[in-house]
């Protein structure tokens, strides 16, 4: 027996409580009522005869308290709502597996495919037999139990109604093992999967995890159409100029028809470019667009690439037809370099960065701290200042030496032709840098880094480090670059732009544009915790905060907002999902060994609730015992 | 019926309303037509007097009327004997009206049907020229109003009636007639409107008056209702005169038992009244008062 309304020990304690209670009402001396009479001897003379009933009346107030407690029982068990547990060896375990993802916002006709999926369940959820009980999941990217294992034909009723589609692919394996762990051990299992069957790449029966002999049933909603859909859109800041940016759209057509399009781009709300399309069957369009042609300049914001057709008709799935990016603000990165001697080499990568770096130059004797204000990095070249050890701001190194500025420890003796022994590959240092081959004269390796610190390691220490404390940030080179073959290296600029974007967390690739369905990883700088993500639709949720990355999920596509330690960024997310965009459907179930259709019904229209039979039988005891007590049986 | 428990008493105007008068007019009616040609005879006393009837003889003494002389006894015995006569002299009726707490039960109460039936009982003495006094009672006499004569002092009868605030004592007969006898002399005939609910019993009030040569007439005011008590359950009874409680559980059973107990007590009154030469008439308050009252007198309760 469960209880679906009440927590059992909360029953039980009212069951008990209520016993107690009655019992005590019974025990204590109860002020009678007192009534008038005319004339008490009267009464005397009747009452001496009817003496030796005492204990029948006392028999009686026990029957009285029996029936009490047995009313107040009946009502305690029906408040919890109980209901038999499935325990007939005849009784099925049926797990519904709902598809939620993109495509089932599609529509066929008038009705969308999740409307008609959930018609579906309900015929099944309003159909289990005595021994029946199910339970709802939802599966897109993620599988998400809607209802415990119950026979409560409401409850399965109102998860199936709570269903909403998300912006994602559909993982059904995922599914499918979700449905066997849950079914482990159940009596009858039985699997059903309503779905429109865009799983992406067969499934073969080996992918399938053990259901344990579950029977699967695969039910099909959905009608293959004409749909266009948008499959890419990407802005990419371009590498020799960080102010700038590209853009990339791609769509494509997966119906059977030529499809005129209308591919718009817009920023904000003011579109800067509409262009008609026509897409042929099966055929990708795209279109790149170029600074000089979209005019985006740091510090521009949102962009919008909306698909739509001339003739006005409505898209059977919108979901694709819109696509997200933001272009975050950029401002010029102001640079200090202060060199012992002439260092054309470094002086050169970073003049020849363009309008995104602003630097100026000054000598190691002539640097102080007040004349390093306001800059956001500072090359520090063959020169340490004891003021800027620990202090706050971004640091680059390069063959520092020894004293009460230098950033790391050192090996005291020069190590001839430094041999490179390990790199860390997933630094941003060392984005698109492959550190090989280089030949360095002479190093004087950093000593006692940590892992994270040591970036070029090599015998004794490391060539390259980076250290990333609150506030500081440094970069430092263990040798003299003029001393290798590393400026001649396309690593070496690659390098200093790795470092500067390191120290501004301007991520030299994509700009910010997730995949809905997947873990993303935004960069945070602020030093906090946790951040709150206040998603398109409006919700917002704390998330943690990883190595300065905020990790999530989303799965609506559109505009994120992460506000951090005051903090606020903006990040974008689309479906780019051709499996969800084509909108096909399987000729047979997409599952192997699956059933299509539905499960058999369970046939017996027996009604479940308990607690109205609990009622009915403490208001017939409740009658009786009235009954009695007016007749005087009871008292 | 259910017991409802004492009731209040009935607004003074209500009591003696201008329906009851038109009875009382009534009632004085009837009794003339009942009572006519027995007038004399009903007005006897032992007290010899100058009354037509021959009661006794007495030696004849010098200066005695000679013209009572009993000629045909000196024919006989040669000896003057003077005739006596029976004294012709008016009734005092004496209404004891019982205003105890018990009283107050009944719906209407039985204290104001028994001050209707005092009020009726007094009229009809007063029209024929008896002398009516009210005397209400409890555990002792709580107020008097002396005999008078004469149709005329209903209303002040009535006054006297309609002002009597019953005292939530308990009844003592015994004490009553005691108190009664003390103040008032002269015999007559005492009415005693009563429910007999005497903790310490009525009998032996009842035979006091008796013993002290009173013609006594029990007007036994039941109410009908207390037979059958709505009651049940765990409860506590109180005796609505002596406080007294008693804890009780009411059964079927026990209200069975208890209504042939009450009908036993309302015999035993009755035939300790019968059985002492005591008048008595049983009134139920669902009776009217004009009928218990034409029905005292057909029965002859006035008439030994």
């Amino acid at each position: 027996m469960k209880f679906l309304f009440l927590p059992q020990t909360l029953v039980l304690y009212l069951l008990g409580g209520s016993a107690a209670l009655l019992t005590l009402l019974y025990i204590l001396k109860l002020r009678r009522r007192r009534f008038e009479v005319p004339f008490a001897p009267l009464w005397g003379r009747v009452l001496v005869e009817k003496q030796t009933s005492a204990l029948w009346r006392k028999l009686r107030r026990i029957l009285s308290l029996l029936i009490a407690i047995a009313i107040a029982a009946l009502m305690v068990l029906a408040a919890g709502d109980p209901r038999r547990l499935y325990q007939g060896e005849d009784g099925r375990t049926i797990v519904l597996l709902l598809d939620s993802s993109a495509s089932m916002r599609a529509t066929d006709g008038q009705r969308a495919r999740i409307d008609r999926a959930k018609e579906e369940a309900k015929k099944i959820t309003s159909d289990l037999g005595r021994d029946d009980v199910a339970m709802v999941v939802r599966f897109d990217s993620q599988v998400v139990p809607l209802s415990p294992f119950t026979q409560d034909d409401r409850l399965l009723a109102k998860a199936i109604d709570e269903l909403r589609p998300v912006d994602t692919g559909a993982e059904p394996l995922r599914a499918l093992s979700f449905a066997a762990d849950a079914l482990r051990g159940k009596p009858n299992p039985v699997v059903v999967v309503i779905s429109d069957g865009a799983f992406g790449p067969p499934i073969v029966a080996t992918d399938l995890p053990a259901l344990g002999g579950a029977k699967v049933h695969y039910l099909q909603v959905g009608e293959a159409g004409e749909n266009v859909g948008i499959t890419a859109f990407n802005a990419r800041r371009l590498l020799s100029d960080r102010l700038s940016y590209t853009l990339y759209i791609e769509a494509k057509n997966f119906g059977k028809e030529p499809q005129e399009i209308d591919l718009a781009l817009y920023l904000g709300d003011r579109p800067f470019d509409i262009q008609r399309v026509l897409v042929q069957p099966g055929a990708k369009v795209s279109r790149f667009y170029t600074p000089d042609v979209i005019g985006i300049d740091a510090g521009e914001g949102r962009l919008r690439a909306q698909l739509s057709y001339p003739d006005g008709r409505p898209d059977r799935f919108p979901g694709d037809d819109a696509a997200y990016a933001v272009i975050p603000k950029r401002e010029a990165v102001r640079v200090l370099i202060a060199s012992a001697k002439d260092n054309f080499f470094l002086e050169g990568v970073l003049y020849s960065e363009g309008d995104s770096l602003a630097v100026e130059r000054t000598s190691c004797a002539e640097l102080t701290e007040e004349k390093a204000k306001g800059f956001t990095a500072l090359v520090l070249d063959r020169c340490a200042p004891a003021w800027a050890k620990d202090k706050p701001g971004n640091f680059l190194y390069f063959d520092p030496p020894d004293g009460e500025g230098a950033p790391f420890a050192r090996s005291p003796a020069p190590l001839p032709l430094p041999a490179i022994t390990k790199t860390a590959k997933k630094h941003p240092l060392l984005r698109w840098v492959t550190f090989v081959d280089i030949t360095i004269a002479e190093a004087r390796p950093f000593t006692g880094l940590s892992a994270e610190q040591a970036i070029v390691e090599t015998k004794g220490g490391a060539l390259v480090a980076a250290s990333r404390a609150g506030e500081r940030r440094v970069v430092a080179f263990g040798f003299d670059v003029a001393l290798s073959d590393l400026p001649l290296r396309v690593a070496f600029p690659v390098m200093i732009q790795n470092a500067l974007a390191w120290f501004t967390d301007d991520d030299v690739s994509y700009v910010a544009n997730y995949r809905t369905g997947e873990t993303w990883y935004a960069p945070i700088s602020a030093e906090v915790e946790t951040a709150i993500v206040r998603e398109p639709s409006g919700s917002t949720r704390e998330i943690p905060l990883y190595d300065h990355k905020a990790v999530f999920t989303g799965k609506e596509a559109g505009f994120y907002t992460l506000t951090a330690g005051g903090e606020q960024s903006e990040v974008a997310a689309n479906l780019n999902d051709e499996v969800e965009s084509s909108l096909s459907v399987p000729s047979e179930p997409p599952i192997p060994g699956a059933v299509a259709g539905p499960p058999a019904g369970g046939g017996a229209i027996v009604r479940r609730e308990i607690w109205i039979s609990l009622v009915l039988v403490a208001v017939a005891i409740l009658l009786l015992e009235w009954w009695t007590f007016h007749r005087r049986v009871t008292v | 019926m259910a017991t409802r428990g004492a009731q209040s008493l009935t607004a003074d105007k209500e009591l003696f309303d201008d329906e009851f008068l038109k009875k009382l007019e009534y009632l004085y009616v009837v009794s003339r037509k009942l009572f006519r040609g027995l007038l004399q005879a009903q007005r006897r006393t032992k007290k010899v007097g100058s009354g037509v009837e021959f009661a006794d003889h007495r030696t004849y003494a010098p200066g005695d009327d000679m013209r009572y002389l009993d000629w045909s006894v000196y024919g006989r015995t040669e000896r003057l004997l003077l005739r006596l006569f029976q004294e012709e002299e008016d009734l005092s009726i004496y209404v004891l009206v019982d205003v105890s707490a018990s009283m107050r039960f009944g719906d209407p109460p039985k204290v104001d049907y028994a001050r209707r039936v005092a009020a009726g009982m007094a009229y009809v003495g007063l029209a024929n020229l008896d002398r009516v006094g009210i005397i209400p009672f409890a555990g002792t006499v709580t107020g008097r109003l002396p005999p008078t004569r004469g149709k005329a002092q209903i209303f002040k009868i009535l006054d006297f009636l309609r002002g009597v605030k019953p005292p939530k004592t308990s009844t003592d007969l015994k004490t009553v007639a005691s108190n009664f006898v003390t103040q008032n002399k002269r015999r007559g005939l005492v009415i005693v409107a009563s429910d007999f609910y005497d903790h310490k019993g009525y009998q032996e009030g009842l035979n006091y008056l008796r013993y002290h040569k009173y013609d006594v007439l029990c007007i036994h005011v039941t109410d009908p209702s207390e037979a059958t008590p709505e009651l049940s359950g765990d409860l506590e009874l109180v005796d609505c005169e002596t406080g007294e409680a008693r804890q009780v559980t009411i059964s079927a059973a026990i209200l069975d038992a208890y209504q042939k107990e009450y009908a036993k007590y309302l015999d035993e009154v009755r035939d300790f009244c019968t059985g002492h030469q005591l008048g008595y008439v049983r009134a139920p308050i669902d009776m009217a008062f004009d009928e218990l009252i034409l029905k005292v007198f057909r029965e002859g309760g006035l008439v030994r």
